[in-house]
């Protein structure tokens, strides 16, 4: 559901809105809430299962939410490996505004640690698993007349760390077997 | 943001589905006022309450979390009175016991030492249908599920969509709050911020109890272990929140603003419909 994009009836109404907010203050993110499952190997191969899923809502009509992460681990021939998404959402108040964001979009994800084929047999090594999330109430630009018009801003923000290990065997063993 | 595996046509027919098998269509009530906000004591023990009931039935059985109603209204009432009392700027009592910590104007709370916060029917009706369910299955059933538990989950999230199930109610309760909104303009009586919290929180009592029987139907589709398999999951996450307080002029202003507009039925109508007017 791409709820960013705004068509020109609807822009109008978003108008009034901002107007109003405008004379009011900021406004901030109501509940930001992040969930970061354990980074692991899957198997015994280049995969590893990552990711994190951002959830933020408000009673009200305009949120963004979103995060990033990076994955760096400590075995020279490793490179950094990185991801970030972003929604935002505005409703016409039937319901609460909620966004969940998933970074990366397919959750758990799964993706291989660049520069595996470098790593010698029977090693282990760590990597780390950075993320954030951010959760913004309103910060709509609105253009109307070639003039934007933006309220709020004000960006709550959430971000750890989890460390995993990845462990490479000996080539015979490697990748189900699979003697490169 | 998670987005349907299936038509949105199909959807909509699902909530047409619905009305016409029975379920109750809710109008706004302006009798039933939102709750007065208490003094910082009284949230205090309020919260020790619920804490100390989520803790019982969470050692009874993972199920009972999610199966009591009475669970669910406990929590909602109490994050109302929470969320209240930050926006309107009331000092509160020290939480942090309950793991409330204070973080500039509102909390910061680690959910995995403070589950209560965090209620499984909450996460499940957020996280579930945004997992990718051929992802998820090795993982699953690592821990022990079978290939038919993993089907019976696969079949909930594609039959029950609960952004649909809760339109339902969400619909005919925001548009019956808009002709109240219009008949008040008519007549040149002011709409408070009271009545506009007064939607607010009829309309968290229909997403809350949407969200509970949504994530119970999910959990009876499997067994005991299973149940206990999958909260497990979700439980092992590094799980954190922040609460902040929320201008609430200014989101009364924004949503009168939008009530008013001479279309809003159809605009609300479509956007339950997932069709961006």
């Amino acid at each position: 559901m791409n709820t960013s994009h705004v068509t020109g009836q609807f822009r109008s109404a978003l108008l009034v809105v901002a107007a109003l907010m405008c004379t009011t203050g900021e406004v901030s993110a109501v509940e930001l809430s992040t969930y970061v499952p354990k980074p692991s190997q899957w198997g015994t191969g280049s995969g590893f299962y990552h990711g994190h899923t951002v959830t933020a809502w408000t009673p009200f009509n305009v949120l963004n939410a979103g995060g990033a992460f990076t994955v760096q681990c400590n075995h020279p021939s490793t490179l950094l490996m990185t991801g970030e998404r972003a929604f935002g959402r505005t409703t016409a108040g039937r319901e609460r505004n909620m966004v969940t964001v998933t970074i990366p979009e397919k959750q758990p994800a799964v993706r291989n640690v660049s520069g595996w084929m470098q790593v010698p047999g029977d090693t282990t090594f760590t990597c780390n698993y950075r993320w954030t999330s951010f959760a913004t109430e309103g910060g709509y630009s609105i253009s109307a007349g070639g003039i934007g018009i933006t309220y709020g801003n004000e960006t709550k923000r959430e971000g750890g760390t989890i460390d995993f290990e990845m462990y490479r065997p000996p080539k015979e063993d490697a990748d189900g077997g699979c003697i490169p | 943001m998670h987005v349907s595996s299936y038509p949105r046509v199909l959807a909509w027919l699902l909530m047409l589905a619905s009305f016409a098998g029975g379920a109750r269509a809710v109008e706004f009530d302006e009798k039933v006022m939102a709750p007065m906000v208490r003094g910082g004591a009284e949230i205090k023990a309020q919260a020790e309450t619920y804490s100390a009931s989520f803790a019982r039935l969470s050692a009874a059985s993972p199920m009972q979390m999610v199966s009591s109603k009475a669970l669910a209204q406990e929590h909602l009432e109490l994050k109302w009175q929470l969320q209240r009392a930050m926006d309107d700027q009331r000092p509160l009592e020290d939480l942090s016991a309950l793991g409330l910590e204070k973080n500039g104007s509102g909390y910061h709370i680690d959910l995995n030492a403070f589950p209560q916060w965090n209620p499984p029917f909450e996460f499940l009706a957020v996280l579930m249908p945004s997992l990718d369910m051929d992802n998820l299955r090795p993982l699953l059933v690592a821990r022990g599920f079978r290939d038919s538990d993993v089907a019976a989950v696969r079949n909930y999230l594609e039959t029950h969509n609960l952004e649909a199930a809760t339109a339902v109610q969400t619909v005919p309760l925001a548009i019956s709050f808009s002709k109240v909104v219009k008949k008040y303009d008519k007549i040149k009586r002011p709409v408070g911020k009271d009545q506009v919290l007064a939607f607010i929180y009829q309309r968290s009592k229909i997403e809350v109890e949407a969200q509970r029987a949504w994530s119970e139907g999910l959990l009876r589709t499997l067994d005991d272990q299973r149940v206990r398999i999958l909260l497990s999951y979700f439980a092992e996450m590094k799980s954190v929140s922040h609460w902040s307080p929320d201008n609430v002029e200014a989101g009364v202003a924004g949503q009168l603003a939008l009530m008013r507009l001479p279309d809003y039925e159809q605009r609300v109508r479509a956007e339950a419909a997932g069709v961006t007017p």
